[in-house]
Formats: C-alpha cells, sequence, structure tokens
C-alpha cells in the first residue's frame, strides 16, 4: 500500500485529557451544539446510543426522538444527584 | 472459518458477552434504486441474487422467537428491530403490518422498538398511517439537494429519483415527524457541503448523518485513489461543522460530530462507526441467514456469512461465531499502529470494513485515517477551547 498514513504524525494538536468540568457554569452552552451533547451525556449516563440503536451505516434510529433532547430537561436534571456527583469526576477517570 | 478469523485478526477465544439489542433485518432483499456505491448490490459479495424476494411470515414467525429466546436469556425488556432492505416498502403496508404482527406474536416476552431505513420513493401517507399504528420510526436516504441526489440515487433505468425522496422529506418533517429518525446521506466530494447541509437542514431533521462512502485499501473511495495522506473528507465534514457548531439554538444532532464530541467527553458507546465498544447488532437476512453487518459486503464475497440461520440456530449461538466475537472484542481486530494511537479511543481504528486488505484483512489503519485524524483534531480543538473559556467554578466563587 502506498502513501499509508501514520497516523502518530497527526496526533499533533489533539489533546485528549480534558480539565474538570464545573457542571454549574455549563449553562451558557444552552441551545448550543455542545451543550445538546453534554445534555444527552449525562442524561444517558455516558451511552449516547442508549435512546436508540448504534447502528452507523445503516439507518437512523430513535436516537433522535425528541422527547429527551431538549437542553431544559437535561437543565432540570441538575439538582439530580448523580448528575452532581459527576462534577467531581477528574477527566481521567471520566476518560476510559 | 479459520481463514475468516485469521481476516479478522486471529483467534478471539474468550464468549462474547454482549447480547445483541437491534436486530437488521432484511425483509425485501430487492430494491427499486440503482444507486451506484450500494454496498448490497454493486460491491464484491452478490449475495442477494440467492435471496428471496421479501421475508416470508414463516421465517418472520420462527424470527420472533428466536429473538425472544435471546431477550428472555439476556433479560433484555426492549430490543430493536429494524425494517431493512433492499427496500422494505416495496413490500406494501399490508405485508409489513402482517410481518409486524408475526414477530410480535411469536415474542410476548420483549417490547420491539420498529425502525426502519428508506429511499423515500415509496413513503406515503398509508405508510404513514402504518408508522402511527406501529410506532416505527424511519430514517430517509438522501444525499442532499437534486444534483447531489442524482449524481448516484437513479432508479434501474437512470432516471431521477429526487422528487419521489423530496416528497418524503415533506411528508416527515410535517405529520410525520414523530416518525422519522432522521436523514442519511452519503457524501459525495463534488457537492458542495455547506449547500448540501443547507438545504437538508431547511427540513429541520433530527439527525443526519453524513456517511463516508464505503471503500478500504483495495477498493479506494473517491478523491483518494492516488492519496491516502490527503483529507478531502474532513475537509469537506469540517465545512459544515464550522457552521452547524455556532448556529444557535442548534436542534440537529449530526451523527459524526456528536459521536466525538461525546467519545472525547467520556461517552461509553456511540454509534458503530466510532470507539471500541462491542457491536450489538446482528443481521438477519430475507431467508433468515444469521449475518454479519451487511457493509461487510464491499470487502469479499461471503465476509457478512456465518454459516448460521434462524430455523437452526440461536442468536446465542451468532454470539459464538468467529467474526462476532472480533466485532464484539474490537481491540482485538486492530493493527498494531492502531493500538500504539491514542487517538484509538475515539476513532476505534475507523469503521471495520473501510480498513480491509486483501493482504492485511483487518488490521490496517482506515482508509480514511488521515481524514479521521485531522476531523477529531479540529472537532475535539474546538470542544476544548470552549471549555476551557467557561467560567470556574473558583473565579465564580470570588465575584
Amino acid at each position: 500500500m502506498d502513501e499509508v498514513p501514520n497516523p502518530e504524525d497527526g496526533l499533533d494538536g489533539i489533546e485528549l485529557e480534558i480539565s474538570e468540568l464545573d457542571l454549574s457554569t455549563i449553562d451558557s452552552l444552552e441551545g448550543t451544539a455542545l451543550g445538546t451533547i453534554l445534555g444527552d451525556l449525562y442524561r444517558a449516563e455516558r451511552d449516547i446510543t442508549v435512546d436508540g440503536s448504534p447502528l452507523g451505516q445503516i439507518f437512523s434510529s430513535h436516537s433522535s426522538h425528541s422527547r429527551f433532547s431538549s437542553f431544559s430537561s437535561f437543565s432540570s436534571f441538575s439538582s439530580f444527584s448523580s448528575f452532581s456527583s459527576f462534577s467531581s469526576h477528574s477527566s481521567t477517570s471520566w476518560a476510559r | 472459518m479459520g481463514e475468516v478469523a485469521a481476516a479478522f485478526g486471529g483467534n478471539a477465544e474468550d464468549t462474547a458477552a454482549e447480547p445483541f439489542k437491534s436486530f437488521i433485518c432484511k425483509v425485501a432483499s430487492r430494491c427499486n434504486l440503482d444507486c451506484d456505491y450500494c454496498y448490497v448490490y454493486h460491491h464484491a459479495d452478490q449475495s442477494w441474487r440467492d435471496q428471496p424476494q421479501r421475508m416470508s411470515l414463516a421465517t418472520a414467525a420462527q424470527l420472533g422467537r428466536r429473538i425472544n429466546e435471546h431477550a428472555v436469556a439476556h433479560g433484555l425488556g426492549r430490543v430493536d428491530f429494524i425494517l431493512h432492505g433492499g427496500e422494505p416498502l416495496l413490500l406494501g403496508v399490508d405485508y409489513l403490518r402482517a410481518l409486524c404482527e408475526t414477530v410480535t406474536a411469536h415474542a410476548p416476552d420483549v417490547r420491539i422498538r420498529w425502525n426502519g431505513q428508506t429511499n423515500g420513493t415509496e413513503f406515503t401517507d398509508e405508510v404513514l398511517k402504518f408508522c402511527e399504528e406501529w410506532d416505527v420510526c424511519f430514517g430517509l436516504s438522501i444525499d442532499g439537494p437534486r444534483a447531489a441526489n442524482d449524481r448516484h440515487r437513479v432508479d434501474h433505468a437512470g432516471r431521477s429519483t429526487f422528487d419521489q425522496a423530496e416528497r418524503a422529506l415533506r411528508l416527515l418533517s410535517g405529520r410525520g415527524r414523530r416518525h422519522w429518525g432522521g436523514v442519511l446521506a452519503v457524501i459525495d466530494l463534488e457537492s458542495d457541503p455547506v449547500e448540501t447541509y443547507a438545504y437538508l437542514r431547511a427540513f429541520e431533521p433530527p439527525s443526519i448523518d453524513f456517511l463516508l462512502p464505503l471503500g478500504h485499501h483495495d477498493m479506494r473511495p473517491p478523491g483518494k485513489e492516488t492519496s491516502l495522506s490527503g483529507t478531502p473528507y474532513a475537509d469537506w465534514l469540517l465545512a459544515i461543522f464550522d457552521v452547524w457548531y455556532h448556529e444557535r439554538p442548534q436542534p440537529i444532532r449530526i451523527r459524526r460530530f456528536r459521536d466525538v464530541i461525546g467519545l472525547y467527553l467520556g461517552a461509553t458507546r456511540s454509534s458503530e462507526e466510532w470507539g471500541l465498544q462491542p457491536v450489538d447488532f446482528i443481521v438477519v437476512e430475507s431467508n433468515g441467514e444469521i449475518q454479519a453487518v451487511d457493509t461487510l459486503k464491499v470487502t469479499y464475497p461471503g465476509a457478512c456469512r456465518l454459516g448460521m440461520d434462524v430455523f437452526r440456530h440461536s442468536f446465542d449461538d451468532a454470539l459464538t461465531s468467529p467474526m462476532v466475537r472480533a466485532r464484539q472484542q474490537n481491540w482485538r481486530t486492530l493493527g498494531e499502529t492502531c493500538r500504539r494511537c491514542d487517538v484509538v479511543r475515539i476513532c476505534g481504528g475507523g469503521y471495520f470494513p473501510q480498513r480491509y486488505s486483501r493482504e492485511d484483512g483487518f488490521q490496517n489503519v482506515s482508509v480514511y485515517c488521515a481524514d479521521l485524524m485531522k476531523l477529531i483534531r479540529v472537532v475535539t480543538g474546538t470542544v476544548r477551547r470552549d471549555l476551557a473559556a467557561l467560567p470556574r467554578q473558583t473565579e465564580r466563587r470570588t465575584r
């Protein structure tokens, strides 16, 4: 195979560690793409396929049903203990 | 089978532990479209020719029994059943209704969530009524505006199918919204990315999945024929990312970006094309054959074949197949280069079929490796900057 890239050449600029998130500050992300994904993550306990199948090339699933998708519903989770306990996780323990 | 196991990266000795939660059921083996990139009809595996045109109700009944058996054995309260093809709507709603009734009648102990994927040409008010009756959620395949769609998605006479697909788009985005999973669009580098996104976005789909064309090292994708180090697909996607990410409010999930961001932020599962989580779905052909993920049909004839069927085998039997075990233990199937790369926890080594070569099986980097690396670098860099800009708790306390 010719010209197969070396993935390590592309690692520059990718920092996989993220600093600890303070969830009380992320309300400013409400309505943004990032805020929606954060909401999905916390609501689904990090399984973003929970509302649907993880199928890739094949189909779009129920995951896109809107019943859980609004940021406002996510915001209301913030009083849950499981949600607030997350904020104390370090980035390293959160990463696999 | 030993040869197959070798292609998948050697022997996966442990028993697969992840039950199947999604069943992609080829209820129709034929399609009324003749898309030139289709992995079912236009690639190495031509096994569709041996399949009955539709799944019989006897097969559907046995499939229901097997799903029920699997769900009970693994304590699954709910599974996804995907009406897939070919084009499932070619069966007509009466037959689809009978099929759903048959499967349900033979799977009394599990809740079945109905999904489907359609090219939209047969998606009518009557189909929508069927969706309402059975709470079916359909994904629609359309590549973008007319010019983009008609470059590939034509019928068997080479005629445009855009008007029919757009009619489905209007129906699903209107009265059918509750039954709309979103859009699948295959990337064509000739199409303007922002124009493509703007067209689809106007219908406010709940999700869009921009698919990388299926290709591998022996069948390179368009734009990567002579070099794999360029990043035309990353550049195409990033043009959309730049618009999508900054739109507010943003109700549309673009799965490719969502998966990268989700995995970067610590998601344990994502869609099949990303990450290293076990694959928890299985394909059932029209004749009841149990097969591995059907996109493998782009690699070599018989790549999906497990030698099993729902009449003689349970889905637990399928879990013991070397191919299934390999997909459940994704780490084992990676080549050395990917194993050494930190980014693998996001890209998962790239989509499985896109790693294939006759010489090394699936133990290559993805044919899209350079694109994935650039996409991940830019997307995660953007997210990282935004998160870093959020006020810290200590700063708030001092105010």
